[in-house]
């Protein structure tokens, strides 16, 4: 243990890295730095939302500039407005269409929606049965983005078989023509560079752990959500949310 | 949103931290360089108020675990490099810990971190587990084969 510690405290960041990243922090978050405007001004944004609502900026207000993917076995979509609340949430399979009706999201703060999310009894079920909960925010305002990313990375904080990821629009543009969630048709892409020849189809009624497995499978490389225990692979045994989809190994 | 002082006061205090985990997950220098870079901006955009040092060690080692993940995620499959590359790009370590630092960097990933997070930062198993996100029996398990792993590496003490 003592050389494992004396190791690890040889070991220090660079003072060039340091440097290189205050240059770079001073260079991209510079609008960072606002004060915090006082109380009024606070309002400003949401008299100017009025406004334009009653101007015809419908659309302004209540058009998504980011969007959360949330997938284990349900697979559905929040969709966040510039204000930060849920706009949309749009189901990607029968699991997906039933959970999310169980519960009201929309119009609540996307923080919110997740806590309401992470605190039902179905999501609690679903983790418990070691499925592997995948939140992956799709970047189309950058700024928004790092922030929504970094604020459910924080309310996932202490529970288990989740993982957070960010991934930028143009890169999984494609999603909905296939008829999958952001998040699934990300984990898609990383499934053919593997074997090009897997298709949506294949996957869609597949859980994250599932497909976690398969990419394990194919890659020969161990898994660093859904891991063997000592009890058995995950993902392997069907739960009772199924709704008759087809799955992976049936 | 945090304001210059913070950021200067968090990149004193963290950046061993982050360049150490960095160095755990990464295989080179120029993918270090990305990481930290985004970890800090990511520091500097959150709204999270942290109760103690503590609270926001973890929540920066968490990101940055995260951030390496993603990283890897995205090019793991071509970008592999030996391990006399990645102990290269862990600069500045004296010879005498090499031994000890391309054993713990030889491990499977699943194991690395547990051992750094236990061994260095005398994390429990359990504060693992929320840091990781996996169940605290993973957590044991990964860390009782990484002990065995290493005592076969390195015999003696390094792992007791």
């Amino acid at each position: 243990m003592n050389k494992i510690r004396e190791t690890f405290d040889a070991i220090h960041a660079e003072e060039t890295l340091v440097e290189s990243t205050r240059a770079f922090l001073d260079a991209n978050a510079g609008h960072a730095k606002r004060k915090r405007m006082p109380a009024p001004a606070r309002l400003l944004p949401a008299a100017a939302c009025l406004f334009l609502v009653a101007a015809g900026g419908y659309q302004y207000c209540f058009a998504a500039t980011s969007v959360i993917s949330i997938d284990i076995n349900p697979s559905f979509e929040l969709g966040v407005n510039r204000y930060d609340r849920v706009v949309f949430v749009k189901e990607y399979n029968d699991d997906g269409y039933a959970y999310a009706n169980s519960l009201n999201l929309r119009f609540l703060g996307y923080e919110e929606a997740l806590e309401e999310i992470l605190a039902s009894e179905e999501m609690k079920a679903y983790l418990s049965e070691d499925e592997w909960l995948t939140i992956t925010v799709i970047r189309s305002e950058e700024e928004q983005g790092e922030r929504i990313l970094s604020n459910v990375e924080h309310c996932v904080e202490g529970h288990g078989n989740t993982s957070c990821h960010a991934v930028e629009l143009h890169d999984v543009e494609g999603a909905h023509a296939e008829g999958l969630s952001y998040g699934k048709y990300s984990v898609l892409l990383e499934l053919q560079k593997l074997n090009p020849e897997i298709t949506a189809g294949d996957i869609q009624g597949m859980s994250m752990c599932e497909i976690q497995n398969l990419i394990q499978d194919l890659s020969g490389e161990s898994s660093e959500n859904c891991q063997e225990d000592e009890g058995g692979t995950h993902g392997e045994h069907g739960h009772e949310h199924g709704h008759g989809e087809k799955r992976h190994g049936e | 949103m945090r304001d210059e002082q913070e950021v200067n006061a968090a990149l004193e205090r963290y950046s061993d931290t982050v360049r150490r985990v960095c160095m755990i997950y990464l295989k080179n220098y120029a993918d270090t360089e990305d990481i930290f870079q985004t970890v800090f901006l990511k520091y500097v955009l959150s709204s999270v108020s942290f109760e103690s040092p503590e609270h926001e060690k973890a929540w920066l080692i968490r990101v940055t675990i995260n951030a390496c993940k993603d990283l890897r995620k995205s090019f793991f499959f071509n970008r592999r490099v030996s391990l006399d590359e990645v102990v290269e790009q862990a600069a500045e370590v004296p010879p005498d810990y090499t031994e000890v630092l391309e054993a713990v960097l030889s491990l499977p990933q699943k194991y690395r971190d547990v051992i750094y997070l236990h061994y260095y930062e005398e994390y429990t198993a359990e504060q693992i587990g929320r840091i990781l996100g996996k169940n605290t029996n993973t957590v044991y398990t990964n860390l009782a084969r990484a002990r065995e792993m290493l005592k076969e590496k390195l015999g003696g003490d390094a792992y007791e």
